[in-house]
């Protein structure tokens, strides 16, 4: 809704300045969303009239005036060629600065001095196109006086950003009503509608019959005989292009001023269009055709509602006009017609079709029923007179059940109570009189409020509690706290996620959020194969576009995108974490269901622990298990596993207690050359809701060692295929209670021992509780592990 | 009296060579040279014989007290001489304190989650706690519990990403009130930070994924009051002491009253700048009481419990906070960003 500050001013009398009245409507609940000063840059334009033209003496194309600006006459120089003499025209004097920042001088054209400029209404900004000549204004223009006085654009249009239980103030009156209640000790001042009518009576010229009075409840119709049809008024036209309405004709522009005014959308027909002389407001057939006034054909069907006449639908009704019965030139006689429609229904119309105006945007936020006649009334009012049309006496008024106002009992202790507040019973009765509900005092503690048709955003008391908040003002409420009854804290879920964060970010990881919507084309990257449960994806029925038109199963194609467009950065060293949700169809009680993740990924890290060129795997392998320690959780490990988009040598599947919880992998070649990534790229996810059941965060002191610790260390010759970890795992078994340390500290491959071979060096650490360990003890437990090695693993020991 | 002459001698010729040696290894040299099996005291010794008994023990004190003199002599030298070498070490040791530390490698927490962690905080100060809900949503649970009936015009408010017929994803973290509610019998005092979801193009303001907070508190006696004091120091809390709000009449369907709260702009204090559009103030979030009919549907009874609700774009806190200007700065993960904070 776009409001005039100097139309809104005819409906009442407000003591704001244009800048308060911004500020007013947006306490009150109509957020200004902006203020526009209509006559921006062209308030120093004034009217002048050209009293002679000369040609120019030394250029075919340019003409010289003498220009009357009421205090002086000008010489003016232009090039158009629409002036002619008596013209009345919009004249930049010198020092006048236009709408695009070109200062007017004294400028000489070919040898002849001009004092000013006459100009076009592109040059003031008042049109988009290149305008072909001279703007000529009307002969009503007044020389000497300013330009925006004439066009009345000396005005401020505030735009309203109404929420939906602001559907009254989509009109002027509706506003200025709000005024009066705030203001309190004024009036508004409501339209001109007397009408002479003609003796002839409607009902004799037109039937109307309301088949579906459940989704037409009121419907009005009058006829307006003999218009003239050509332009409205000019002050009509300027408000109507204010409130942001383009003007057609007087007629139309008339039920569109109406609308405004009133909130009550309009329709005029062309009566002698109307077959049979009969109005009938139906639901549409099944598969029935209409074009409608922007020239649209539409199929309707059976839950929308039509205007009809006895052969055919006429209009879509409350959204729009059909052409058939369009008011042209040519027409001479309006049926006019006033209705309320039920909400629910015109929405259902309107967004099944995808066609939204400002009638159907009206009638879904709920009109005033009571008013429709009187909204019809003023209209015909207009026409008579200003498009020279007669009215027919009376009008047809199809209203079966009249409006019964709802009746809200309302207690002093509850208003108060729920606002924090101490109002009296009498200070809610005026407030709630201020507007226009009507109030019976029940007793010192309770009123019985009726609703008027207009609030149709007021059902129950908390509606009205609302309206004594709003209008007792919100700053005027005090400020108090409740008291707290329970203790605040997170659940033990959420503070592991913390908990994971914190140790993710400790661990040097950057953390990232990415969108949850994504493409099918994310995944190509992937090559997963067809039957993959990652691509049993959930898809978005309307999406934006296809881009966004999945919910993502796995972190990793978001991990690869944010990876890829830092390395495009010559960003090179990444690692990154996400901490999010991925999305799956289920299968019973809940169609779709949410796990969260944990994905991290290391991009050009340094420092490659065993020389196996695997810096980044290694370091996200380290990351993974001081987290796991961290949680406590002893019981994982780390199998060999493949997956289509991670290197097939260098791709682990975690497990923890036997279940399979997540992966960690260096990415293919081929993938880190498609997104530009440094190579060894390395990334891993793991399913955290699956490492709650595992973990155990109690900590308990164990007594720290007296007896000092004998170290040794042992390096030992295995087959390159054995796994570090069953060596481990075997040392651990032999070396018994005794071995409390087992550490492998370096890693051999190369020219000094046979190809298919490798070095294992491990440090064991020997200590008991209760006392100092022999020499003899600990070479015992080494023999054992050494055999142990030997036999199970063809182990031989280097240097022991 | 050779002898004792001879130990005066020595004396004077010690103390001069101790004051001049200039390194332990010389100090060690005059050790050997004067107090060694071979130095010269016991030279002087050795010439026991040579003089009458009655002087021996007169020589044999004085060569004693030499001998202890001249030690003490020797060990404050020596001192003197390590504490040179201290020095020396320290001096050589000098480094250039200007030169950068040694990089700690930890990671930096995202601007959203370090907003969120902190006013997860706050209400937990508060005697909140924190719930949370799916994205995937019913429709009955983010419209229908809302108040918000199929074809009411404030599904206009929102645009919706439909999964089908009965799912949606969540167009606000309002469902988790719906949801709490069913679970929970009052007093309830929740804050319920998530993902949320509208089809919005993308651009410097607009996402269609972004976050939100949502608060609910319902109990006895609750009042506008109420939630004019927790969202104020709210607002303190997180944006400063001075900092002060306003309330203004707004529509939620699922509140009423309902109030937007604007903030004084972060940027200009009121004044007026381009981030408030010279208005003073910043929208920051949307509140009110919750709706009867909404604890009716709930299955709370209104006329005894009352409550209040607020949601706010963690998003545009964010933004406000840090002063970054545009939303996918957010979601784009650009290391130059994510290392700012």
């Amino acid at each position: 809704m776009q409001v005039s500050y100097k139309w809104l001013k005819e409906y009442i009398d407000f003591p704001y300045s244009p800048e308060e009245l911004g500020h007013v409507l947006t306490m009150a609940g109509m957020e200004v969303d902006e203020v526009e000063y209509l006559g921006e840059g062209i308030d120093e334009i004034v009217i002048g009239e050209i009293l002679k033209l000369e040609k120019h003496p030394d250029a075919d194309k340019l003409l010289i005036c003498k220009v009357d600006t009421g205090d002086e006459v000008l010489d003016i120089v232009t090039g158009a060629d629409n002036v002619f003499e008596g013209a009345l025209v919009p004249v930049a004097k010198i020092g006048v600065t236009l709408p695009d920042g070109l200062k007017i001088k004294k400028a000489k054209l070919r040898g002849v001095e001009s004092y000013g400029m006459l100009c076009s209404s592109d040059e003031l900004g008042l049109s988009e196109e290149r305008a072909s000549g001279i703007m000529i204004l009307g002969e009503d223009a007044i020389k000497g006086t300013r330009l925006i006085d004439y066009l009345g654009l000396d005005d401020y249009v505030y735009k309203l950003d109404l929420t939906p239980n602001y559907g009254r103030c989509l009109g002027m009156l509706g506003i200025a009503r709000e005024l009066r209640a705030i203001l309190g000790d004024r009036k508004v001042n409501y339209p001109e509608l007397t009408i002479g009518e003609t003796q002839e009576e409607v009902t004799g010229l037109v039937k109307i019959e309301v088949m579906d009075t459940d989704l037409c409840p009121r419907y009005t119709g009058q006829i307006i005989k003999n218009v003239k049809i050509g332009p409205s008024p000019r002050w009509m036209q300027q408000r109507l292009t204010a409130a942001g309405i383009r003007p057609i004709n007087n007629v139309v522009d008339i039920t569109n001023y109406v609308l405004l005014e009133y909130n009550q959308p309009l329709h005029a027909f062309d009566f002698d269009k109307i077959a049979g002389k009969k109005i009938i407001v139906r639901r549409a057939r099944e598969g029935e055709k209409l074009l409608t006034l922007d020239d649209k054909e539409w199929e309707l069907s059976p839950e929308m509602l039509v205007i009809a006449d006895s052969e055919k639908p006429i209009g879509l009704a409350g959204v729009m006009g059909g052409g058939n019965s369009e008011i042209t030139e040519e027409t001479t006689t309006v049926f006019l017609e006033a209705a309320y429609f039920d909400p629910v229904s015109i929405r259902k119309t309107s967004r099944g079709l995808g066609l939204i105006s400002d009638s159907s945007y009206r009638f879904e936020r709920g009109i005033d029923i009571e008013n429709v006649l009187e909204a019809g009334r003023r209209a015909a009012y207009l026409m008579q007179e200003y498009a020279g049309g007669e009215v027919v006496q009376g009008a047809i008024d199809v209203y079966p059940e009249p409006y019964e106002p709802a009746k809200i009992s309302l207690e002093t202790g509850q208003v108060n109570s729920l606002l924090g507040i101490n109002l009296s019973t009498g200070e809610i009765k005026n407030i709630l009189l201020g507007l226009d509900f009507a109030v019976e005092e029940e007793n010192e503690e309770k009123l019985l409020v009726s609703v008027p048709a207009f609030r149709t955003d007021v059902s129950r008391k908390a509606d009205l509690i609302e309206e004594v908040a709003r209008l007792y003002g919100y700053d005027n409420i005090p400020v108090s706290r409740p008291a707290s009854k329970q203790q605040g804290k997170k659940s033990l879920k959420q503070k592991i996620v913390d908990l994971t964060r914190e140790n993710m970010l400790a661990a040097g990881l950057d953390e990232i959020i990415t969108f949850s919507l994504c493409g099918e084309d994310d995944y190509k990257i992937l090559n997963l194969p067809e039957d993959s449960e990652l691509l049993n994806q959930v898809r978005i029925k309307n999406p934006l576009n296809e881009a966004y038109a999945i919910l993502r199963t796995t972190l990793v194609p978001n991990l690869l995108q944010v990876l890829s467009s830092n390395a495009r950065k010559q960003i090179d060293r990444v690692r990154i974490f996400e901490l999010g949700s991925v999305y799956f169809p289920a299968e019973g009680a809940e169609p779709y269901a949410e796990y969260p993740c944990l994905a991290a990924a290391s991009m050009g890290h340094e420092g490659d622990p065993w020389q196996l060129g695997a810096p980044d795997f290694f370091y996200l392998k380290g990351v993974l298990e001081n987290y796991f320690e961290c949680l406590g959780l002893v019981d994982y490990r780390f199998e060999r596993k493949e997956i289509p988009y991670l290197h097939p040598g260098r791709t682990a599947a975690v497990f923890v207690a036997n279940e399979e919880i997540g992966f960690i992998g260096e990415l293919l070649p081929d993938v880190i050359d498609t997104l530009d990534l440094k190579e060894r790229t390395a990334i891993f996810q793991l399913a955290v809701d699956k490492l709650l059941q595992y973990m155990d965060l109690k900590r308990s002191y164990m007594e720290l060692p007296r007896y000092p610790a004998s170290e040794r260390d042992l390096a030992l010759l295995v087959d390159k295929e054995v796994a570090a970890a069953d060596l481990q795992r075997s040392i651990r078994e032999r070396g018994g209670k005794l071995l409390k340390d087992l550490e492998i500290f370096d890693l051999y491959q190369g020219e000094r021992i046979p190809g298919d071979k490798k070095s294992l060096a491990f440090r064991l650490v020997f200590q008991a509780g209760d006392r100092t360990l022999t020499d003899e003890e600990v070479n015992e437990r080494i023999e054992a592990i050494i055999k142990e090695l030997e036999e199970k693993f063809s182990a031989k020991i280097r240097g022991n | 009296m050779d002898l004792l002459e001879n130990l005066k001698k020595i004396e004077e010729e010690a103390e001069l060579a101790l004051a001049g040696a200039d390194s332990l290894e010389k100090l060690e040299e005059l050790r050997i040279v004067f107090l060694g099996k071979k130095g010269k005291i016991t030279d002087v010794l050795k010439q026991m014989g040579k003089i009458s008994p009655e002087e021996r023990p007169v020589i044999g004190q004085e060569a004693n007290k030499l001998k202890d003199r001249l030690n003490k002599l020797l060990g404050a030298r020596k001192e003197e001489l390590a504490d040179v070498v201290r020095k020396q070490r320290l001096e050589e040791e000098r480094i250039d304190i200007t030169l950068p530390g040694t990089e700690v490698s930890a990671g930096r927490a995202h601007p959203l989650r370090r907003v969120t962690r902190e006013i997860e905080e706050i209400f937990i100060g508060l005697g909140f706690t924190i719930e949370e809900g799916p994205e995937i949503e019913t429709d009955y649970n983010n419209f229908e519990a809302l108040n918000v009936p199929k074809y009411h015009p404030a599904r206009d408010l929102q645009d919706t990403f439909y999964i089908d017929d009965h799912y949606l994803l969540r167009t606000h973290t309002s469902p988790v009130q719906v949801r709490t509610m069913a679970r929970q019998k009052p007093p309830i005092r929740i804050i319920a930070p998530g993902r949320v979801y509208r089809s919005d193009e993308i651009d410097a303001s607009h996402s269609p994924v972004f976050y939100q907070a949502e608060g609910l508190v319902i109990d006895k006696n609750i009042s506008f009051a109420d939630l004019k004091g927790t969202i104020q120091l709210f607002v303190q809390a997180v944006f400063g002491e001075d900092t002060r709000t306003r309330f203004r009449p707004s529509y939620f369907p699922f509140t009423e009253p309902s109030a937007e709260v604007d903030i004084s702009c972060v940027i200009c204090r009121g004044e007026g700048c381009r981030l408030c559009s010279h208005t003073g103030w910043l929208e920051i979030l949307g509140s009110g009481m919750v709706h009867p009919r909404v604890l009716e549907m709930a299955g709370i009874d209104p006329e005894e419990y009352s409550g209040f609700a607020f949601g706010m774009g963690l998003d545009r806190i964010t933004m406000l906070k840090y002063g970054i200007n545009d939303i996918r700065l957010l979601y784009e993960n650009d290391q130059r960003f994510l290392h700012q904070f």
